[in-house]
C-alpha cells in the first residue's frame, strides 16, 4: 500500500490510497481554515471575522434547500457524510460503497461553491444558536472553553470554535463571502481518497478556480494568525464553575512555553515532539502509571481522566483532567505528581513502560490500517503536515524519553497554568 | 401418555427442515407459551402424511430431516416436548372438528395453537386456518395464524427447499433453510482410489429417504468429533471408476489435511455447487479435474467470510469469520445469565475487576505493559443487557502478528484466558478488597456522572417509568445502592457462577489458522468445564421481551439547564416478536435513524427546533425511542411535531424519495459493516442471540421488499408510553410543573 500525491489541474491537491478488497470508500475534503483563523484578506483589505465565522461556513455548505440540504441530498445517494470544524482547519467527508464517484462530485462542488443567499445564511442562525446551547449544557465543553479563555488574552484559540450566540448574531454575508472566496476553492484544498479508488474518481473542479483568480494570490498565505503577539503567561489562573452535574471535575491546563520554538521546527520535527510528548505524558499519568493508581484509588479520579495536548500555530497547550468527587485534591495531586516526576526524571520504570507505549503506538497504527476510514480520516489529517500517512510512521524510530523529558520541562511551568473547577450546584 | 393437567401452548405441522417459516412459527409458539405460562409443544407426525394420503410428489425429493434432526432443531428453539402422532388410515380420516376437540384441546389441553397460514388438516384436508379460528374463539383457545415467511419473494416451504437442493442451488436453498444443508452418515471403507490418486475422501451412503442434492461437486464442511474442517465433495454416483454405484454415495475430502475417519459418524456441510457430475475418459483426467475442484473449494473457503462453526467441545461451541483482509484478529467470549438487580451490578463491577489485574499480573502497570509488549493489544471485558438477559463479554484484539515474529493475537488471547481463569485473588479466595474497593469508587463515580448529561438522564428516567419494577428496567450500568454492599466475597461467588453457569458463546475473526482456533477452543473448554447453563438462549423466551401494563405517563423534570431535552418512548402494542423485523429498523431509519429521516427534515431543517433530534428502536423492551435538545420555549412545539412525523409515516403522508433514500442508507450501512472486523463480529453476535444468522445479502433483498403499506402497518403498532423532559428554569417551565 502506498500514497499517490498529484495536483489536479484545478489545483487541489489529491492524496490517494489505494486500499483493495473493501467496499468501503473514503473521501475527505480538507480547508486550512477553522476558528483561529479570524483575519483574511479579501479584495486587498482585512477582513476581521466573528467568533465562530469557520463553523458557520460549515453549517453553510450542508444547509437545507428546496431538496432537503446536502446531507439529505448525499444520503439520497447512500453517503455516509459529515464534517466537523477545529481550531485550524475544516474537514469534509464521508464514506460509501455505491455511487462514490457521482457523490464525490456533488459533495466537492457543494463545498468549491456554497451558497451564501441570505435566506440560507439567516435558516443557519437559530440552528446553530440551538448547537451552542447543547454545548453548554455540557461540563466538558464549558470547563474546556472556560480554560483556553482563563490561558489566553488574545490568540483566538481563547473562543469557542462555534463561537458564542452573540458572535455568531454578528456573522453577515460579507463575513462568510470572503472565506469562500479565499479558502473554499480548489487551490486551497486538499483531498484524501481512500479504498478501491483511483485518480478518475478525483473531480474535476477546474471551474471553481477560474471563477477566483481574481482572489489576491496572498490570501491564503495571510491566513494564520501566527503573529498574534500572545503572551507566555495566562490570563487567569483559577475558575470555579457551578453547574447542574451529579459529579464535579477538573481541568489543569499548562500554556506550552515553547510555542515559538515549536512554530520553527521542521514538520517531521514537530510531528516527533508532539508524539514524544504524547507518549511521555501517558507513561506520566496514563492508566499504566503509578499516579493513576494512586488518584483511582483514593477515589479522586475515574475513567474519565486523561491527559490532552492541542499544537496550533502561535498556541499550544497540555490539559490534564476529568470527572472526581473531589475536583480541588485531584488537581492538587496531579499538579504535585507532576511536579515531582519532572524533578526526578525517568527511571527504569519509566524508561521500560516508555519503550512499550511506543511498541504499543506502532502497533495501533498498524491497526488502524485495517479500516478504510480511518486510513483515509488520518491521511487527511496529515494534509495540514503536508505528510503521508507512511512517513508519520518514521517518527517512531529511536523515541527517546530524555529528550521528552526535556521537552515536557521547558513547556510547563507552574506560574503560566490555569485549573477550571466544576463544582455539583446546589439545587 | 400426555399428563393432560399440563396447559400447553401448541405448535402443529409436520416441520420437515425446520427451515425460517418453521422458525416463524415456532417463535410465535415459545414467546406467546411464555406470556400465557404454558408449556410449548409441537404436535408432529412420525410419519410425513404424504405417504398415507398417497400425495407423494409432495416428497418424491426425499426429507430434509429425520427425526432425531428434527427433534433436536425444534427443542434447540425452545419446544420443550414434541409430541408424535403415527399418521395412519384411521387418524387421516377423523373429522377437522374431532382432531381439535380430542386430541388437541383435550390430548393435549392445549390454551394456545399455533399454525402455519395454509395449514389444513382432518378427513380429506377439510379443515383450514379459517375453521381453527373460529373453533378456537368458540372454545377460547388463542390461535395464531403465522403469516407466510417470504425469501426473496417467494413463500418459503419444505417442498421448495427439496427441489432447490434436488438441482444443487445450495445458497438458495440455505437461505431458505436459514443454515447450510446437512447429511450425515457412517464412514465406510472404500476401496481407497482417492488416496491413490492423491485425494484422500471420507465415504458414506445417506439415508435413502434423505433428499440428496444433485449429483455433483460441492464446497462442503465436514464435521467430527466436535471439529470442523473446510472441505470438497462428491455426491453421485461414480461412473468414472470401476465400481459405479446405484445408490449416490458422498465422497468427503478434508483440505486441512489427511484424516483417518473409518467408522466415524461425520456430518457433511453443503455450501454451494461447483460442477456437475462428469463422466471422465481416463483416470488422468478425473485426476486433473479433481485437483481443479480442490483448487476452486480451497480458494472458496479462503475467501468466504460466512459465519461458520468452528468446533463445538463440552457445549461450548466456537464459531468463526475467517477473512484475509485484516491485520488484525478479534476473540470474544460471551457468558449469557438471567439478569436481576444485583447481578446487573455484581457483573459489572466484576469485569472492571477482572481487567484491572490478574494473578499472573498484579498490578495495572503490569497488565498494561504485558498489553502494550504485544503492540498494543486490547482486552476488554464489558457487560451488556437484552430484555432480560445479562452478558458478559470479553475480547482480545490484536495483531495477528508482527515482523519480529512475535504472535500478538495468540499471546493475547493467553492473556485473555489466564486473566479469565487465574485472577488475582487474596488469601481467602476471594478478590482483593483493595482493588474491589478502587474500581467500585470509579465505577459509582461513572454512574453518578450519567446525570451530568441531561439528555441521558431523561432517556434514563424515561426507560425507568416505561419498565416500572421489572426486571427490564434494570440499566445495564449498574446500582449505586447494590455496588455499594458488594465486597470481595460476593465478587468471587458471582465469578464462580459465570464460570459455571453461564450460556457460553465464543467467536473468533480475521486471520486466524487452523493451530490458533484449536488451542482457542482447548482453552475454552478448560476454563467452562463444570459449565451447566442456568438458562440457554431461546429466542423470544431468554431473553424474553417487555410488556408494558401500565397506563400512559408524562414526567418532567425542572433542572438547571439551558436547552430543554426531551425524550419520548413508544410501545409497540402489538409486539411483534418477529425475526424478520428489519420493517422496524427501516420505519425507524425513516422517523429519525438517519439524517434523511422526517425527524431530521422537519424537527431540525424546516422547524428550526432542534440541533440534535433523532430516534432509535430497542427491540427487546418493545420501544421506540425520540430524542431531542431544543430551546426551551419550543419544547411543546417539539413534541407536537415529533410525534406527528410517526403520523405522518402512518398515514404515508412523506415523499418517496425519503423512503427510497432510507433503503439506501440501510443497504449502505449493512454491506460496509462487512469492511469491519467487530462490526461482523457483532453481527455474528446478534445472531446467537436471535438464534438465527441471516446473510447481509438476504437482509438487503428483505428491505428492498418493504413497501409505503408495510410501514404504515408497522407504524400503527406504536403508541406514545412516557415522556420525560427536562426543562430549564425558565418562568414558563416553572408555572407549568407547578400545575
Amino acid at each position: 500500500m502506498r500514497l499517490l500525491k498529484t495536483r489536479h489541474e484545478s489545483g487541489l491537491r489529491v492524496n490517494i490510497l489505494p486500499k483493495s478488497g473493501f467496499t468501503k470508500k473514503f473521501a475527505g475534503i480538507y480547508i486550512p481554515f477553522g476558528s483561529v483563523n479570524t483575519v483574511v484578506r479579501y479584495n486587498g483589505r482585512s477582513v476581521r471575522l466573528p467568533a465562530g465565522t469557520a463553523h458557520y461556513m460549515e453549517h453553510c455548505v450542508f444547509s437545507k434547500d428546496e431538496g432537503g440540504g446536502l446531507l439529505s441530498r448525499l444520503s439520497a445517494m447512500g453517503a455516509n457524510a459529515n464534517a466537523f470544524t477545529s481550531f485550524d482547519s475544516t474537514m469534509y467527508y464521508f464514506s460509501s460503497s455505491e455511487n462514490f464517484r457521482e457523490i464525490l462530485d456533488v459533495y466537492a462542488r457543494a463545498v468549491m461553491s456554497p451558497y451564501l443567499g441570505q435566506d440560507r445564511i439567516e435558516s443557519e442562525r437559530e440552528i446553530i444558536i440551538q448547537e451552542l446551547g447543547m454545548y453548554k449544557d455540557n461540563a466538558d465543553n464549558s470547563a474546556f472553553n472556560e480554560l483556553t479563555a482563563n490561558m489566553y488574552s488574545r490568540h483566538p484559540v481563547r473562543y469557542d470554535i462555534g463561537g458564542t450566540p452573540d458572535s455568531v448574531r454578528r456573522i453577515r454575508p460579507v463575513h462568510l463571502e470572503a472565506v469562500k472566496c479565499t479558502c473554499y476553492f480548489p487551490p486551497s484544498a486538499v483531498l484524501t481518497i481512500c479504498g478501491d479508488v483511483d485518480l478518475a474518481d478525483v473531480p474535476d473542479l477546474s471551474e471553481y478556480s477560474v471563477q477566483n483568480k481574481t482572489i489576491d494570490e496572498t490570501a491564503v498565505n495571510d491566513l494564520h494568525f501566527g503573529t498574534v503577539n500572545e503572551p507566555l503567561s495566562v490570563l487567569k489562573r483559577e475558575s470555579r464553575m457551578y453547574m447542574d452535574v451529579a459529579v464535579g471535575s477538573f481541568l489543569l491546563g499548562f500554556k506550552n512555553q515553547q510555542t515559538a520554538k515549536l512554530d520553527a521546527m521542521t514538520r517531521s520535527e514537530f510531528l516527533r515532539y508532539k508524539k514524544r510528548s504524547e507518549l511521555l505524558l501517558d507513561t506520566l499519568l496514563g492508566e499504566a502509571s503509578d499516579a493513576f493508581e494512586y488518584l483511582f484509588k483514593r477515589g479522586l479520579i475515574n475513567d474519565s481522566f486523561g491527559v490532552s495536548a492541542v499544537y496550533l500555530n502561535g498556541a499550544s497547550f497540555i490539559m490534564i483532567g476529568g470527572e472526581s468527587n473531589d475536583p480541588e485534591s485531584a488537581c492538587y495531586e496531579v499538579r504535585k505528581i507532576l511536579n515531582e516526576k519532572l524533578i526526578e526524571g525517568p527511571d527504569d520504570r519509566s524508561r521500560n513502560d516508555f519503550d512499550l507505549k511506543v511498541k504499543m503506538s506502532t502497533g495501533d497504527f498498524v491497526r488502524s490500517l485495517d479500516h478504510v476510514d480511518s486510513l483515509g480520516m488520518m491521511q487527511s489529517r496529515m494534509s495540514v503536515y503536508d505528510l503521508d500517512v507512511f512517513e508519520y510512521f518514521g517518527i517512531y524510530d529511536n523515541m527517546d524519553i530524555d529528550e521528552a523529558f526535556n521537552d515536557l520541562r521547558s513547556a510547563v511551568s507552574d506560574e503560566a497554568s490555569s485549573e477550571v473547577y466544576v463544582f455539583r450546584k446546589k439545587r | 401418555m400426555l399428563n393432560k393437567d399440563i396447559s400447553r401452548g401448541i405448535g402443529l405441522g409436520v416441520f420437515d427442515g425446520c427451515h425460517i417459516g418453521h422458525a416463524e412459527l415456532i417463535l410465535a409458539l415459545v414467546s406467546k407459551s411464555a406470556y400465557l405460562d404454558l408449556v410449548p409443544a409441537v404436535y408432529t407426525f412420525r410419519n410425513h402424511p404424504s405417504y398415507v394420503t398417497g400425495d407423494t410428489g409432495r416428497i418424491s425429493d426425499g426429507i430434509l430431516t429425520d427425526d432425531a434432526e428434527r427433534d433436536r432443531l425444534l427443542k434447540e428453539k425452545g419446544v420443550a416436548d414434541v409430541i408424535y402422532q403415527d399418521f395412519t388410515e384411521t387418524f387421516s380420516s377423523l373429522e377437522p372438528e374431532e382432531f381439535l376437540n380430542d386430541y388437541i384441546a383435550t390430548g393435549c389441553n392445549a390454551k394456545l395453537v399455533v399454525v402455519g397460514y395454509n395449514f389444513r388438516f382432518g378427513r380429506d384436508r377439510k379443515g383450514d386456518v379459517q375453521m381453527l379460528s373460529e373453533w378456537g374463539m368458540h372454545n377460547g383457545i388463542e390461535i395464531i395464524i403465522v403469516k407466510p415467511v417470504m425469501y426473496r419473494g417467494e413463500p418459503v416451504s419444505s417442498s421448495a427447499i427439496r427441489k432447490l437442493i434436488r438441482t444443487g442451488d445450495l445458497r438458495y436453498a440455505n437461505g431458505m433453510l436459514g443454515r447450510s444443508y446437512r447429511l450425515s452418515g457412517e464412514v465406510i471403507q472404500g476401496q481407497r482410489l482417492g488416496t491413490k490418486l492423491g485425494f484422500p475422501t471420507a465415504n458414506f451412503y445417506p439415508a435413502d429417504n434423505m433428499c440428496l442434492p444433485a449429483n455433483g461437486v460441492y464446497v462442503t464442511r465436514l464435521f467430527v468429533n466436535g471439529k470442523c474442517y473446510d472441505s470438497v465433495t462428491n455426491i453421485g454416483n461414480r461412473p468414472s471408476v470401476p465400481g459405479r454405484t446405484e445408490q449416490p454415495v458422498v465422497e468427503t475430502m478434508i483440505l486441512e489435511g489427511d484424516i483417518d475417519l473409518y467408522g466415524r459418524k461425520i456430518d457433511v456441510e453443503f455450501m454451494c455447487k461447483l460442477r456437475d457430475e462428469m463422466q471422465f475418459e481416463s483416470l488422468d483426467l478425473l485426476k486433473d479435474s479433481v485437483s481443479k475442484d480442490v483448487a476452486r473449494a480451497t480458494e472458496y473457503h479462503a475467501d468466504s467470510e460466512d459465519i461458520r462453526v468452528l468446533g463445538i467441545r463440552d457445549n461450548i461451541k466456537l464459531s468463526g469469520i475467517h477473512s484475509r483482509r485484516f491485520a488484525t484478529n478479534i476473540l470474544s467470549i460471551s457468558i449469557t445469565l438471567p439478569a436481576d438487580k444485583e447481578r446487573v451490578s455484581e457483573y459489572k463491577l466484576l469485569s472492571r475487576v477482572l481487567t484491572a489485574t490478574s494473578g499472573k499480573y498484579p498490578s495495572r502497570n503490569l497488565l498494561i505493559n504485558k498489553m502494550n509488549s504485544l503492540y498494543g493489544a486490547v482486552i476488554n471485558c464489558s457487560t451488556s443487557k437484552s430484555g432480560d438477559a445479562l452478558t458478559i463479554e470479553f475480547t482480545a484484539d490484536a495483531l495477528h502478528c508482527w515482523d519480529d515474529d512475535t504472535y500478538s493475537f495468540k499471546d493475547a488471547a493467553d492473556l485473555l484466558f489466564d486473566m479469565i481463569s487465574f485472577p488475582d485473588l487474596d488469601e481467602n479466595d476471594c478478590f482483593k478488597e483493595e482493588i474491589v474497593e478502587a474500581e467500585k469508587k470509579g465505577l459509582i463515580s461513572e454512574i453518578r456522572s450519567r446525570e451530568n448529561d441531561k439528555l441521558k438522564y431523561s432517556l434514563d428516567k424515561a426507560m425507568a417509568e416505561y419498565a416500572g419494577d421489572s426486571v427490564f428496567a434494570v440499566r445495564a450500568f449498574g446500582d449505586v445502592s447494590v455496588l455499594e454492599g458488594l465486597d470481595g466475597e460476593r465478587l468471587k461467588r458471582a465469578y464462580d457462577r459465570m464460570l459455571t453457569s453461564g450460556y457460553v458463546y465464543a467467536g473468533i475473526a480475521g486471520r486466524y489458522d487452523r493451530q490458533i482456533s484449536d488451542h482457542v477452543l482447548d482453552r475454552l473448554a478448560d476454563i467452562f468445564r463444570a459449565n451447566e447453563p442456568e438458562r440457554r438462549i431461546v429466542p423470544g423466551v431468554f431473553p424474553g421481551y417487555f410488556y408494558r401494563t401500565a397506563d400512559p405517563a408524562d414526567k418532567s423534570e425542572i433542572r438547571d439547564v439551558e436547552q430543554t431535552k426531551i425524550c419520548l418512548v413508544l410501545e409497540n402494542t402489538v409486539g411483534n416478536v418477529s425475526y424478520r423485523n428489519m420493517g422496524i429498523t427501516l420505519m425507524n431509519e425513516i422517523l429519525g435513524g438517519d439524517v434523511d429521516s422526517l425527524l431530521f427534515r422537519t424537527v431540525r431543517e424546516e422547524l428550526g427546533l432542534a440541533y440534535s433530534v433523532f430516534s432509535f428502536s430497542v427491540p427487546q423492551m418493545n420501544a421506540l425511542i425520540m430524542l431531542a435538545g431544543v430551546a426551551g420555549e419550543n419544547s411543546e412545539t417539539a413534541v407536537t411535531a415529533m410525534k406527528e412525523q410517526l403520523s405522518r409515516i402512518r398515514r404515508g403522508d412523506y415523499d418517496d424519495s425519503i423512503l427510497i433514500s432510507a433503503k439506501i442508507s440501510l443497504r449502505s450501512m449493512l454491506v460496509q459493516s462487512s469492511d469491519n472486523l467487530r462490526d461482523m463480529m457483532n453481527n455474528w453476535s446478534a445472531s446467537e442471540m436471535r438464534g438465527s444468522y441471516t446473510r447481509v445479502e438476504d437482509l438487503i433483498d428483505e428491505i428492498e421488499r418493504i413497501g409505503k403499506d408495510d410501514l404504515c402497518r408497522i407504524a400503527a403498532w406504536y403508541k406514545p408510553a412516557v415522556s420525560f423532559i427536562v426543562t430549564g428554569k425558565t418562568r414558563k417551565s416553572r408555572i407549568k410543573q407547578q400545575g
